[in-house]
């Protein structure tokens, strides 16, 4: 072996050993990714966005509703069993940290305790400012504490004569200003009552690991499983149906990697099954699988060295590295002349093989600075596998200087008469800005996620056995701090609409301002006077003298007890919410945030700052359009770049000619998908971009194309037909975004080909 | 007798006599499962009464309710209207203004208020007001299993029925009691204690009204 061979066997020894021992050393489960919300920077400046993601990771991600269905005829009590021995299951796992039967209202009742002991700290002073706004509209000559008296035993006897108190009979002597019985209408809808039913029995859990890790999935289902189980052995026919992002994130992942595999394996027979109509020796062309697994490799490290978390999604849109590696596989071997020495062969080829690879890298190395992490990644991915490729394929087949692929010799000639080429120019061209002037954008985020229209059928109608109605939305009010927040809410629960109330946990809560004049001096000097007063009125109406000796109590002990800093009371209650109310809010170190319904009609005014609604992954297209904007700009500019390695390759005449054979190839194809009624996005864009990047290879290894040779065509047909055979194969994908893209590139490549063979672009015979 | 002179009958009625005996067994076995509640403590006039009570297919009548609760030295006293439809449950409309509506049917208890919110019983009263439904459809057979039952009559045509709460009972009235004149029901009574009770007095009823469908969409569900 000549010492040059030794040196290039040694260097692809020495690459695949160091690129191999890394890929073993890193965790694929923790360096690879198939969650869609990782597809978005995770410092993404829009906080609508980046709140909708946290969201995903944060405690509302690890809620399972869950219902158990028993089949008619079963006694409620043998339901009852069989759904405490299904939530004890949960409880007793360690996948699960909280899990409540929603028949079993403990938490609703330590909603109520919790509310009860703070009364006075969170109710009153709402209460205290309306009483004082009527006190003033009244413009009463008695003092106030002598005319809240008043007011308060005439609300209580009006309240004692309604038929509703019969239920809170338990409740007034310890709370006659009804703070907590006027809040129920508030409380209600924050814990949504099911309809009954007499065979069914549902259950909220939440899990203890976050939706989109492995230890929130497996362990999950695991668990549900044991206590499916454990439930039949009180109820053999028992069906447990459950949701939760969980479910959905485990099945677009196992959905996904089904789709690769099938995928790749059908391309890879679309490969062969064209190799075989062009090449004698198909199995010669089992040299081109080292080249494509040494790309793939190195463009895997370089990426996972780069990025500490990389999408599976990169992979799949990347699989044209394998179309772009083997091209140059084709062009080197097939380029093959008798007796001519390799390093001929390579002068020979190299400026086709550097214009072909010099764009494609350019092309994709503007997608580097995208801010989406998966255009960063497929730039990345395919800029270094197109290096990796290159070097390799170059080192690979010097080992093999005789090798020969044996092409089959066609004798198909497409070539148009030199007349022609211009005026059906024109018309391709007037045919694609006619196409181009019908285009339009749909970014839709969903496009990137696996279908599974059973699961959200499913998730519809648990949702909906939860009452949770789809006649509302969610709105979220963010702020620095409690007060802020809070503030803020009010300022959109006053916005809304007679007969569209906003409900929400902070309805529960006293706003800064009312709680500020509630434990002012002031208030307090006044209040001190009103047990007295409230006494007096009580007996004259009526009242026992002892009827509301619970509540003298405490509102003493209230008073004699310094009040709460606003922050801390907040904080110290919403940390104290039982249940599911508890993901109503939260509060970290970036702020404060309270979660509301409103009907879906109703829209968040302008006046209403810091909130925004909360539509669900979907509410985040407009993100997409933005991103599909910058990978639009990224793209011009390794457009442009394309244009001028081409014109510096091959001086500005011919590089232009060079260059507008893409150029046409991809605006045709775009037009021809508008005229279809197409509706475009960001993965049309980044199939186009990969399309043009393709195409430009073919204008430059036609430059190489010799009547005297025709391997060079041979090569050029091999390749074209080869990569838009995979291409149109991840058109069947199911996810849309792939499909898109396959549809995008096959088409470009086809016409990069038609042209190539027709020479329209009269690059033949340059190289 | 008859038996002995004719020995050619006598296999037949043999048999016969065995199957009265073993229909009279079955009768025997069967009559804890058939028995009518309240077996023992409801005469066959005390049947046929509260049968007329609940052979109106719906009734309308004014009333007045009297809370008694410890928090006041007298009771609430309000008014208003009970409707009846035996195939939709039992609704009682206040005469006090903003007073929702109370309707009890066999899905449990709703408040409407005049702004057409709807509030249900919270699910812990769900016992309680299964026996009070039993209790004004004259469900007997429901409210055995928690109440002991006393009937009294005087001779001047008023009738009492009083249902205590079996020991372990789970309900939280203590009593209830229906009053009556003859063939009609003047009160009715629910206490949970001595001083935490509704006493309510019914006027002249209207049997059979006819309710439009404006009154069953607003007193009913």
């Amino acid at each position: 072996m000549p010492k040059s061979n030794r040196y290039a066997l040694a260097g692809l020894l020495l690459f695949v050993a160091l690129c191999g021992a890394w890929m073993l050393s890193i965790d694929s489960r923790e360096r690879f990714t198939t969650d869609v919300t990782e597809l978005l920077p995770a410092d993404e400046r829009d906080p609508e966005a980046r709140f909708a993601l946290s969201l995903v990771r944060e405690r509302q991600g690890r809620v399972v509703l869950i219902a158990l269905d028993a089949p008619p005829g079963t006694s409620h009590a043998t339901l009852t069993a069989a759904s405490q021995v299904y939530a004890d299951t949960l409880r007793a796992s360690s996948a699960f940290s909280a899990v409540y039967p929603l028949a079993d209202q403990s938490w609703q009742h330590a909603l109520g305790r919790l509310l009860h002991t703070r009364r006075f700290d969170l109710l009153l002073p709402g209460w205290l400012a309306e009483q004082r706004k009527a006190y003033v509209a009244e413009a009463s000559a008695e003092p106030f504490p002598t005319w809240l008296a008043t007011r308060v035993t005439a609300a209580l006897d009006a309240h004692l004569a309604s038929p509703a108190s019969a239920a809170t009979v338990d409740l007034v002597p310890s709370d006659p200003l009804l703070l907590l019985v006027s809040l129920a209408d508030k409380a209600a809808p924050l814990a949504p009552t099911p309809a009954a039913s007499s065979n069914r029995v549902l259950i909220w859990a939440e899990t203890r690991n976050g939706p989109l890790s492995e230890a929130g999935q497996q362990p999950v289902f695991d668990a549900l499983d044991a206590g499916k189980a454990a439930a039949r052995a009180q109820v053999p026919d028992l069906t447990a149906r459950f949701t939760g992002v969980a479910r959905f994130a485990a099945a677009a992942k196992a959905s996904t990697r089904a789709e690769i595999t099938q995928l790749n394996t059908i391309a890879i027979g679309c490969v062969l099954l064209i190799t075989a109509l062009f090449l004698k020796r198909l199995h010669a062309v089992l040299h081109l699988l080292p080249v494509v697994l040494m790309a793939t490799l190195g463009a895997v490290t370089i990426t996972t060295l780069l990025f500490p978390r990389v999408h599976v999604l990169v992979f799949v849109l990347g699989a044209l590295l394998s179309g772009v590696a083997v091209d140059y596989g084709f062009q080197i071997v097939l380029a093959r002349r008798e007796n001519e020495p390799f390093s001929s062969r390579l002068r020979r080829l190299a400026i086709p093989l550097l214009g072909g690879a010099g764009t494609t890298f350019a092309g994709f190395v503007a997608l580097t600075v995208s801010e989406l992490p998966l255009v960063r990644q497929l730039g990345v991915y395919v800029a270094a596998g197109i290096v990796v490729g290159l070097v390799a394929t170059v080192l690979y087949f010097s080992l093999f200087p005789r090798l020969d692929f044996a092409p089959r010799r066609l004798t198909f000639q497409a070539a148009l008469p030199s007349r022609l080429r211009l005026p059906l120019l024109l018309a391709l061209a007037g045919l694609a800005i006619l196409g181009l002037t019908r285009l339009h954008w749909h970014d839709d985020l969903r496009t990137l996620e696996y279908p599974s229209p059973v699961l959200r059928a499913e998730d519809a109608a648990l949702r909906n056995a939860f009452g949770q109605s789809n006649d509302s939305a969610n709105y979220v009010t963010r702020g620095a701090t409690y007060a802020e927040a809070r503030t803020r809410w009010q300022h959109l629960a006053d916005s809304a609409p007679n007969g569209s109330p906003i409900t929400g946990i902070a309805s529960l809560l006293p706003s800064p301002d009312a709680y500020a004049a509630a434990i002012s001096a002031e208030t307090r000097t006044q209040l001190t006077a009103f047990p007295p007063a409230f006494r007096a009125a009580a007996e004259a109406a009526g009242f026992e003298s002892d009827a509301f000796d619970d509540f003298h109590r405490d509102f003493a002990s209230y008073l004699s007890t310094p009040p709460p800093a606003y922050e801390a009371l907040l904080r110290d209650t919403l940390s104290n919410l039982p249940g599911p109310l508890a993901l109503l809010a939260h509060a970290d170190a970036e702020g404060v945030w309270f979660l509301s319904t409103a009907p879906r009609a109703f829209e968040v005014p302008t006046v209403a700052e810091g909130t925004f609604s909360l539509s669900g992954i979907e509410g985040l297209n407009h993100l997409f359009s933005r991103y599909r904007a910058a990978t639009a700009r990224l793209s011009l500019i390794g457009i442009s770049a394309l244009v001028l390695i081409s014109c510096f390759l091959h001086g500005p005449r011919l590089g232009l000619r060079t260059a507008a054979l893409p150029l046409l190839a991809t605006g045709l194809a775009f037009g021809v998908l508008a005229l279809r009624g197409e509706a475009f996005g960001l993965f049309h864009l980044l199939g186009a971009l990969l399309g043009v990047c393709l195409a430009d290879d073919y204008a430059h290894f036609a430059h190489a194309d010799d009547p005297a040779h025709p391997q060079a065509r041979a090569a050029i047909r091999l390749s074209g037909l080869t990569t838009a055979a995979s291409f149109a194969v991840l058109m069947t994908s199911a996810i849309p975004a792939v499909s898109a893209l396959g549809a995008t590139v096959a088409l470009i490549v086809t016409l990069a080909l038609v042209f190539v063979e027709t020479d329209l672009f009269s690059l033949r015979g340059h190289g | 007798m008859a038996l002995a002179g004719c020995p050619k009958n006598c296999p037949k009625l043999t048999h016969r006599m065995n199957i009265r005996r073993l229909l009279w067994i079955f009768i025997l076995l069967a009559l804890p499962v058939v028995a009518e509640p309240y077996a023992a403590e409801l005469s066959a006039p005390w049947r046929t009464r509260l049968a007329a009570l609940v052979k109106p297919k719906t009734l309308s009548a004014p009333f007045t309710e009297s809370r008694s609760t410890p928090l006041k030295k007298r009771p609430v006293v309000v008014t208003g209207t009970v409707r009846i439809d035996r195939a939709r449950g039992l609704s009682l409309s206040y005469d006090q203004r903003h007073a929702p509506v109370v309707i009890l049917d066999e899905r449990g208890l709703l408040l409407r208020h005049e702004d057409g919110r709807e509030q249900s019983a919270p699910p812990e009263a769900e016992s309680d007001l299964r026996l009070l439904h039993a209790l004004f459809s004259f469900d007997l057979a429901t409210l055995e299993k928690s109440y002991a039952l006393t009937a009294t009559d005087s001779p001047d045509g008023k009738w009492t029925l009083v249902f205590t709460r079996r020991d372990g009972a789970t309900a939280t009235y203590r009593e209830l009691v229906l009053v009556g004149t003859l063939d009609r029901l003047t009160g009715i009574t629910l206490a949970k204690t001595p001083n935490l009770k509704t006493e309510i007095v019914l006027g002249e009823p209207q049997l059979d009204p006819v309710f439009t469908a404006v009154d069953l969409a607003r007193y009913f569900r």
